[in-house]
């Protein structure tokens, strides 16, 4: 996913603050600021490695492939909580 | 029946519609019809005892039956609920049209959908792949990813992977979360990384596992392709 990022900022509404006030974008520059290349390749080989580890999962055990459920927390750790570990160990 | 096209097609309705659908209550929409019923259609054994229906595809897409789910006016229905119960027209219409793409995309298969329920509980049926949900789950798998179902499900996941600015973080900043404030209710306890998982994890899944199926029935097992109008025709339709 070219573009795609890791960033831990959760986004704000559109347009608008916590306190309910209109946001402009000069208040929150990096809201719609693109990824820069490099996080975007680094998402990008983390989301394809995790393909191909489900995949070759699934081939073997295809047990896994019939739950969205299990396809969903199976990204969620690939992508998200394993990698968040990580660093926290670094 | 498809095995992929309904995780893969609510984005590419979102590229076309942007900011006038929501992504959530659109996959939602596109598992509708099959949530709570699929594992009554391949049976699920419970303390030694076997829960499956007698004629999985009557029960599925028949009347008697829970056929009503695959249905137009199933949708309408359902997205007049979800209006009544959350007042948001982009929720409602967006699950309407989840729902409808998973009705008309299950015509393909040769049991085909109650579309008119109910004013008819004829089902319309383009009849390009057999439905072989009576088979069991395993070689209904062998079987549609060995007929022109899993090329349908290809047309589905090349298309979005030509969208796939729809994947990106940008684009889930600038459109899905504006759209739709679940993913700012969402992000009140899940950090960005984790809320662009959760929006691509369909995608994810039915990408992953349309390659999986492919390489477990035709690499690791033996099922002979058969890209025939109706086929493959070496098991028997359920339709």
């Amino acid at each position: 996913m070219p573009g795609a990022g890791g960033s831990d900022r959760a986004p704000e509404p559109a347009g608008r603050r916590r306190d309910g006030r209109p946001e402009s974008r000069a208040a929150a520059p990096d809201a719609v600021a693109p990824a820069a290349p490099d996080e975007g390749r680094r998402t990008l080989a983390l989301y394809l490695a995790a393909a191909v580890v489900y995949i070759t999962l699934g081939v073997f055990v295809p047990e896994v492939l019939f739950s969205s459920l299990v396809g969903i927390a199976y990204l969620l750790l690939a992508v998200w909580v394993v990698p968040a570990l990580v660093a926290r160990v670094r | 029946m498809s095995w992929a096209a309904h995780d893969l097609e609510p984005y590419a309705i979102q590229r076309h519609l942007g900011g006038k659908v929501a992504i959530v209550p659109l996959l939602l929409g596109s598992y509708a019809p099959d949530i709570a019923t699929k594992w009554f259609v391949y049976g699920i054994e419970v303390f030694g005892i076997e829960l499956k229906a007698d004629s999985p595809m009557e029960f599925h897409r028949g009347w008697p039956g829970v056929g009503f789910t695959h249905s137009l006016a199933f949708g309408v229905a359902l997205a007049a609920i979800v209006l009544l119960l959350t007042r948001s027209r982009v929720w409602a219409i967006s699950l309407l049209i989840g729902q409808w793409a998973h009705a008309i995309t299950d015509v393909g298969d040769t049991a085909g959908s109650m579309l008119f329920f109910p004013f008819t509980t004829e089902r319309v049926a383009v009849g390009a792949w057999v439905y072989a949900g009576e088979a069991g789950r395993y070689l209904d798998a062998a079987a549609y990813f060995s007929g022109l179902g899993f090329v349908w499900d290809g047309v589905w996941l090349a298309y979005g992977l030509l969208s796939w600015r729809v994947l990106t973080r940008a684009y889930f900043r600038e459109t899905i979360v504006p759209a739709d404030g679940f993913w700012s209710w969402l992000g009140r306890y899940l950090p960005e990384t984790a809320l662009l998982a959760l929006y691509r994890a369909p995608f994810f899944y039915g990408a992953t596992r349309w390659v999986a199926w492919l390489l477990w029935a035709h690499v690791l097992h033996d099922y002979p392709f058969d890209l025939s109008w109706g086929g493959p025709h070496w098991i028997e339709p359920g339709g």
